[in-house]
């Protein structure tokens, strides 16, 4: 007997790899999936990943730890590989069923890649302007820096951004050389102007109060705001007051040099510049209806240039990072892109080819069996 | 069962497919027999055949005006004739005529409160005339409630003030249709003394003008335009006074955009890039100047006047002259794809025939079960034959009409997954499961393409796409091959009831059980496979489109869920966690699965996927699972025990 057998004669081994945690993994996920959809009808699709397909467990009504789709998979993928490698039967005429088995483990594995390593953002972009950044959907972050200017697509060099804001949180900055503490930060909330008492915090807008409100179902919705505190060595601890729908930065003196703050979405460098030449939507003749969102673009790498046509179901790829055309400003003047980097992004291709093609030839393989076995009793 | 045959007619021997042929090509003649133009003389006396092949804009496509009439009665009636009178006669009185359908009954209005709160008398067959209606809301406290509703997002209104919003939206967009002819007709806004007539050199016989005569006489009207027309009407006397009146107020209402909402898009305009349609009412307004345009609009009205005096003649000249100057004018570009098959489709109506033909085979599958069971199985494969010769065409029409592939909205859905059962049933009489191929085969067709109709009245089946769907590539790999799993699954439910029923009533035929256990297992199987293909190709096009392969969407979900499940089955089977029985009833719950991806997601009105939905469909899903739940724990049981 080898060692690999009787490993497999493990009870705990055996007992892994059976069947039954199979079905139940199956039967988990089949529940988790029907309540995860449910409940976005009133909770929003977001709400829900976190909840039941992001998360290793979840409360039901409030107490009762039922398993998120997280700790099935990895449960069942643990069960599937070792089923895999120790139970199947390799031979011929199962080799369909293998090969769906290592399809299904590879969609585990693209899970894993894509659900830790991708990143999602959206670039904003009016005809003729440029952006080599993009923007996060959900993520803020309060960003400081020196050289102001106007065009807001660009990364500005100077800048120092801390991310991650939170009630409470602190930071040492070396340059600008100063602490910054958030006092107040609300994920969600309305900015009042009003009357300006002696220790209001300092803003550009001349807002003077930041209400909490509820926060929506899709986060990106949310505008939020805070109160932060920036210490810097030998001078005078300021408030400041930031506000994520601002226009304008606000100025602020630390040391002796001027610099600008800004509460916006957390950004992402890309490899390269573009620049929207083209926005065009057609809709159907004599209806709303959209026909077709098309976006003439021209993607700067160093010096050289090319343009690219991104529309629907055709996006830009340039490395690991894909541009699709995702929406387009109420004027119809500009577009937005959505940009995923995903340096996983071809793996499904290969996990679907494989369980595709497994399944096909099993089915064959039954077929032909099955016909044998009638031809042998007839 | 055994496909050995001692003594069976010569015919059976022969195979299926043999027999197959012959049906099938009586069939198609049959189908074109019952399209034959001409069929169904007009009412009035008037033949409309030339009539329905003008070209028309609606919803986003050209098509002819026979089946615009059907779309238009179909969204207002929920029917495809009103009474004995073709949906395209209808429309012609309506345009032509108006005066003659104010008093038809052909507004439906499903809830009766509707009725009560308009005034107007209950009708048994919720059917309500133009005129009672539009009098009962017109009345002051119903307008008011029509603009309160305007004011509620559709999702937080009542049932009763959808009804009642829709039915007041119909009105308002049957009454366009009624004010076609707005551009032929005398408007007071156009009079002018006889004086002035008389120097233009119009003949009204006393009527103020219609916009289309200041067009015919647009150089006269201009010969006459004061000169001196910048310091106002004030200034002007006799018929300078007139001519500039006229000119200003057709120039007013063309200012004001009046009558943008006028339907009828029969005047084709622009180049095939920016193909552009409009309304004679329009084409008045803002391309009167055209002299091509001109000679239309008066086409138009030549076609009203012989069609008031009964001229078939000079009506058939009028509309055949007009279809031949506005393809002349406009081009190839603006030609419908088939008009003449959209016309055939029209008439013959392929899948009312194939699902008279199933329901016949159905009948004949069940009374082999009594008696005569081959000759009973050999005639339903007839009838299943011809059904699905007639299924069959219906869906290539479609596809070429559309130049698509066959699924492009739910409706089209149910064609295609009864069309796929169907030949699930036929696969699986050709592998010697006869008895139970010609039922599933027959009830599948029937019973879908019963449950099509219901998504057929919300207007046109063969609409234009949205962006996002506009690829025949993802159409035709992704849509089809997930409506192929829901047939397979569906197919391996209705396998699994008659397994059920067999261990519970059948003989003690214990080889007969097995033929039809591997039957639903082949099904299963069927369906576990282009579910799962169906599900990931969606999943690449979703990574091709949004750049996400996978994002717990809710259709995503729910085709996961078939997935899952026919996974599950198989496993549990395996295992021995289920025996044949338990696999049986987890093929019936199979069905609440795909029932629930197919068209239940729709209900949540979330998501990227989700597309329109009425409430009754809810009502039906959930008495369609109590039932099946409760035939399950009654039958289930007591078949589990007869089998041990």
């Amino acid at each position: 007997m080898s060692r690999l057998e009787s490993f497999a004669k493990l009870k705990l081994v055996r007992a892994i790899t059976s069947l039954r945690v199979t079905v139940v993994c199956l039967a988990c996920l089949m529940v988790i999936v029907f309540w995860g959809t449910i409940y976005q009808t009133d909770y929003g699709l977001y709400a829900s990943q976190q909840r039941f397909f992001y998360s290793w467990y979840f409360l039901a009504g409030g107490f009762i730890p039922l398993p998120g789709a997280r700790l099935v998979m990895w449960v069942f993928s643990i069960s599937l590989l070792g089923a895999t490698i120790l139970k199947l039967k390799y031979r011929w005429s199962n080799i369909g069923i293998l090969m769906t088995h290592v399809g299904v483990l590879s969609f585990f594995l693209a899970a894993f890649i894509t659900f830790h390593s991708s990143q999602h953002s959206s670039v904003r972009l009016f005809e003729g302007g440029h952006a080599n950044v993009s923007s996060d959907y959900n993520e803020w972050e309060l960003s400081i820096w020196q050289e102001h200017s106007l065009d807001a697509s660009t990364v500005q060099r100077d800048v120092v951004a801390v991310a991650g804001l939170k009630e409470g949180r602190s930071w040492r900055l070396s340059d600008p050389n100063c602490t910054v503490d958030v006092e107040t930060y609300y994920d969600h909330c309305r900015a009042d102007m009003g009357p300006r008492s002696a220790d209001a915090p300092r803003n550009a807008a001349g807002i003077t109060r930041l209400t909490k409100q509820k926060r929506h179902t899709s986060p990106e919705e949310d505008v939020p705001g805070g109160i932060f505190r920036i210490l810097s060595p030998g001078g005078d601890p300021q408030r400041v007051l930031l506000y994520a729908a601002e226009q304008v930065p606000l100025t602020l003196e630390i040391g002796d040099e001027t610099y600008f703050m800004a509460l916006r979405r957390k950004r992402y460098e890309l490899p390269f510049s573009l620049k929207l030449l083209d926005f065009e939507r057609k809709v159907h003749s004599g209806t709303a209806i959209p026909k077709s969102f098309k976006s003439r673009v021209e993607v700067r790498h160093a010096d050289a240039t090319r343009e690219v046509v991104i529309w629907m179901n055709h996006p830009l790829r340039y490395a690991d990072f894909t541009f699709f055309q995702s929406s387009f400003t109420p004027d119809e003047q500009g577009s937005i892109f959505a940009v995923v980097e995903n340096p996983g992004r071809w793996l499904p291709y290969i996990a679907s080819s494989t369980t595709c093609l497994g399944l096909i030839v099993h089915f064959v393989v039954m077929l032909v069996q099955s016909r044998r076995r009638q031809a042998r009793m007839a | 069962m055994s496909r050995m045959g001692h003594g069976k007619p010569r015919a059976l021997r022969r195979g299926l497919f043999g027999s197959f042929a012959w049906p099938a090509v009586a069939c198609c003649a049959l189908f074109v027999a019952t399209a034959t133009p001409g069929h169904g003389a007009e009412e009035r006396g008037l033949s409309l055949k030339e009539f329905a092949r003008i070209t028309v804009l609606a919803n986003g496509r050209k098509m002819p005006l026979d089946s615009y009439a059907r779309i238009n009665l179909l969204q207002l009636s929920g029917r495809q004739r009103h009474g004995k009178e073709s949906a395209l006669a209808w429309l012609a009185r309506a345009i032509f005529d108006p005066e003659s359908v104010l008093d038809d009954r052909f507004i439906r209005i499903d809830n009766p409160e509707i009725a009560d709160a308009v005034g107007v008398e209950r009708d048994d067959h919720r059917r309500y005339g133009f005129r009672e209606l539009a009098q009962g809301y017109s009345q002051e406290n119903n307008l008011v409630m029509v603009q309160r509703i305007a004011g509620i997002d559709d999702k937080e209104r009542t049932p009763f003030e959808k009804e009642f919003f829709r039915t007041y939206n119909n009105m308002v967009s049957f009454s366009h249709m009624m004010s076609t002819y707005l551009f032929a007709d005398p408007h007071r806004d156009f009079a002018a003394s006889e004086e002035t007539l008389a120097t233009l050199g119009i003949e009204t016989g006393g009527n103020p003008l219609s916009a289309l005569q200041m067009l015919r006489h647009i150089d006269a009207i201009r010969s006459h335009f004061p000169a001196d027309h910048q310091s106002g009407m004030d200034n002007l006397a006799g018929i300078e006074r007139d001519v500039f009146q006229l000119v200003a107020n057709l120039y007013s209402r063309r200012q004001a955009s009046h009558g943008q909402n006028l339907p009828f898009e029969v005047i084709p305009y622009g180049n095939e890039e920016a193909a552009d349609w409009m309304s004679p009412w329009q084409a008045t307004l803002h391309i009167g100047g055209d002299p091509g345009i001109i000679d239309e609009l008066n086409l138009l009205e030549a076609m009203r006047h012989a069609y008031r005096s009964g001229r078939q003649l000079e009506f058939d000249r009028a509309v055949r002259d007009f279809r031949k100057r506005t393809s002349l004018r406009a081009g190839p570009g603006f030609e419908t794809r088939y008009p003449s098959l959209e016309l055939l489709y029209n008439r013959a109506n392929p899948f009312l025939y194939a699902k008279f033909w199933y329901a016949l085979a159905f009948l004949v599958s069940l009374a082999s079960l009594a008696f005569w069971e081959r000759r009973c199985l050999f005639a339903a494969t007839i009838l299943i034959a011809v059904g699905l010769a007639f299924h069959t065409t219906g869906l290539l029409s479609r596809m070429l009409i559309m130049g698509r592939p066959p699924v492009t909205n739910l409706y089209a859905t149910f064609l295609f997954v009864s069309w796929i059962c169907v030949l699930l049933g036929v696969a699986l009489m050709r592998f010697g499961r006869r008895s139970v191929g010609a039922l599933l085969a027959s009830l599948a067709g029937f019973a879908l393409l019963m449950l099509s109709g219901k998504f057929a009245t919300e207007g046109d089946t063969m609409g234009v796409l949205v962006a996002v769907l506009d690829s025949n590539f993802w159409l035709a790999t992704h849509v089809v091959t997930i409506t192929i799993g829901y047939a397979g699954c569906c197919a391996a439910g209705v396998v699994g009831h008659i397994y059920i029923l067999q261990a519970l009533f059948g003989k003690k035929d214990r080889a007969r059980l097995r033929g039809t256990y591997q039957a639903m297992f082949g099904m299963l199987a069927f369906g576990l496979i282009f579910s799962a293909v169906g599900t990931i190709l969606g999943g690449i096009w979703a990574d091709q489109s949004w750049g996400r392969f996978w994002g717990w969407d809710p259709k995503e979900n729910g085709a996961l869920m078939i997935v899952l499940w026919c996974a599950l089955l198989f496993h549990a089977r395996l295992s021995g966690m289920v025996r044949e029985i338990g696999l049986a009833a987890g093929t019936i719950i199979g069905i609440f699965m795909v029932v629930l991806a197919w068209f239940g997601i729709n209900l949540l009105g979330v998501g990227l996927h989700s597309y329109g939905f009425t409430s009754g469909t809810a009502v039906g899903m959930l008495v369609f699972f109590v039932a099946e739940t409760i035939f399950m724990a009654i039958t289930v049981p007591l078949a589990r025990r007869r089998m041990a």
